[in-house]
């Protein structure tokens, strides 16, 4: 088992094409840093993200996930999409806490497409917190 | 002449009744058939060898259980899941929520008819970690789904088993077959089954009422819905790869504003992973902690 040190946490981000994913790239393009551990999934809306995505995730050894999409109150493109996002990451944060694997290892962001700030924010301050907890107790396959 | 033989691991033997059920075909089958070992039939403890057709019935819970399935598997030629136990873990699973030790205490010494004494430990066979269904342990070749199952399934997956042709299960949901009309307007709250049915013809879903038809395989005619009753998801996920529960969590988290408010795991697993716990998702996240756990 690697050092507490050492640990590199490894982290999937569902962006959503309209909002979070145009922010990474935005970010990408300003040349603002923000941490290699975050690998991004590119989905259509963050709606389109199942519960069996990020269960999945968890299972092949992803220490956080993080779903990122549009601005709450009617910044979604395909109208309340991140709505339901998240009110299916509060459903399954509970579910996860109580199989044991803690509910902070998945988290939900909200931001617009002009926002490069917020992304890399959020990421760091995700990034750092998976870090303080160490390595996912399901572990790597 | 092809021979059959029925066992049953950790069941409640239902399945068999449904066997028992099917009156004057089973005469029929037996004419061309010859039925080698069934514990409802003869008085048989071994398992026979050369068999053509085994019909397991029940999910694995002891080691007794997996001895009997191994050696099953090794002796007949075709092997068929019998019923929602041997398919996906049944309602015998939901046990998995809970640590085995806890189980074990709480059955021989809490429940409201126990009388106290020590822990049987002589002469039987032991638990295994979790209940698993039969599929996880020996290749199956058919899925008999149901609680109880259907008799046009068993007659059909028996007949294509002997022949040697694949059997197609239905791959829509029981919505596909539900009568009841849906206006797509939800509830706010959830009602419990008790509850009033203030409307015959709506969807029990809309109404509030947890339907698990929409992740549910069809084949049953919708027989529940029909009889105001909603669905409880006993034919299982559609396919193997999906989540029942998960699934239903996840449709219903969408639609219903802080509907889900109060469920914990065990509620919402009681509910939408009724007869499927033991293949969720969720199930392969507990093991895979457990198993890490272990390691450490």
């Amino acid at each position: 088992m690697s050092n507490a040190n050492d640990f590199e946490p490894s982290i999937v981000a569902f962006c959503c094409w309209w909002c979070a994913y145009g922010a990474a790239d935005l970010a990408g393009i300003s040349k603002l840093d923000y941490p290699t551990n975050v690998r991004i999934v590119r989905v259509p809306c963050t709606g389109r993200v199942d519960a069996l995505h990020i269960l999945r995730a968890f299972e092949e050894g992803a220490d956080g996930v993080i779903v990122a999409g549009c601005l709450k109150d009617g910044g979604c493109h395909y109208v309340d999409g991140n709505m339901k996002a998240e009110r299916r990451v509060t459903g399954l944060k509970r579910s996860l806490e109580a199989i044991g694997l803690g509910d902070q290892r998945l988290e939900m962001y909200f931001m617009s497409a002009g926002m490069p700030d917020k992304f890399v924010q959020s990421v760091t301050q995700f990034t750092e917190g998976i870090r303080k907890l160490g390595p996912s107790p399901i572990g790597r396959k | 002449m092809k021979r059959i033989a029925t066992v049953s691991l950790m069941s409640d033997a239902g399945c068999h009744i449904a066997l028992a059920n099917l009156e004057e075909k089973l005469l029929e089958l037996a004419e061309n058939v010859e039925i080698t070992h069934c514990q409802i039939l003869r008085d048989e403890k071994k398992i026979p060898k050369n068999i053509d057709v085994a019909l397991v019935e029940g999910a694995v819970r002891t080691d007794h259980d997996l001895e009997i399935l191994s050696k099953l598997r090794d002796n007949s030629k075709t092997l068929v899941a019998f019923g929602s136990c041997a398919c996906f873990g049944g309602v015998p699973s939901l046990c998995n929520l809970t640590n085995i030790n806890e189980l074990i205490t709480y059955v021989y010494h809490q429940t409201a008819t126990t009388s106290s004494g020590p822990t049987p430990s002589k002469n039987l066979p032991l638990l295994v970690e979790r209940v698993r269904p039969i599929g996880e342990l020996v290749r199956i070749d058919y899925m008999i789904p149901g609680c109880i199952p259907e008799e046009k399934e068993i007659l059909g997956v028996i007949s294509a088993a002997l022949e040697g042709v694949p059997f197609e299960l239905p791959r829509e949901n029981v919505c596909e077959e539900c009568q009841k009309e849906r206006k797509g307007s939800l509830s706010k709250d959830i009602k419990r089954n008790y509850e009033n049915l203030s409307d015959l013809s709506r969807c029990l879903l809309e109404l509030g009422y947890l339907c698990v038809g929409p992740s549910t395989r069809a084949g049953c005619g919708a027989r529940c819905p029909s009889f105001n009753i909603p669905c409880d998801g006993c034919r299982g996920p559609i396919d193997a790869r999906w989540d029942q529960g998960v699934s239903m969590l996840d449709s219903l988290a969408a639609v219903a504003k802080e509907r889900m408010r109060g469920f914990s795991l065990k509620t919402h697993s009681a509910i939408f992973h009724r007869y499927s716990f033991a293949s969720s998702a969720l199930q392969r996240l507990i093991s895979n902690l457990d198993t890490r756990k272990e390691e450490m």
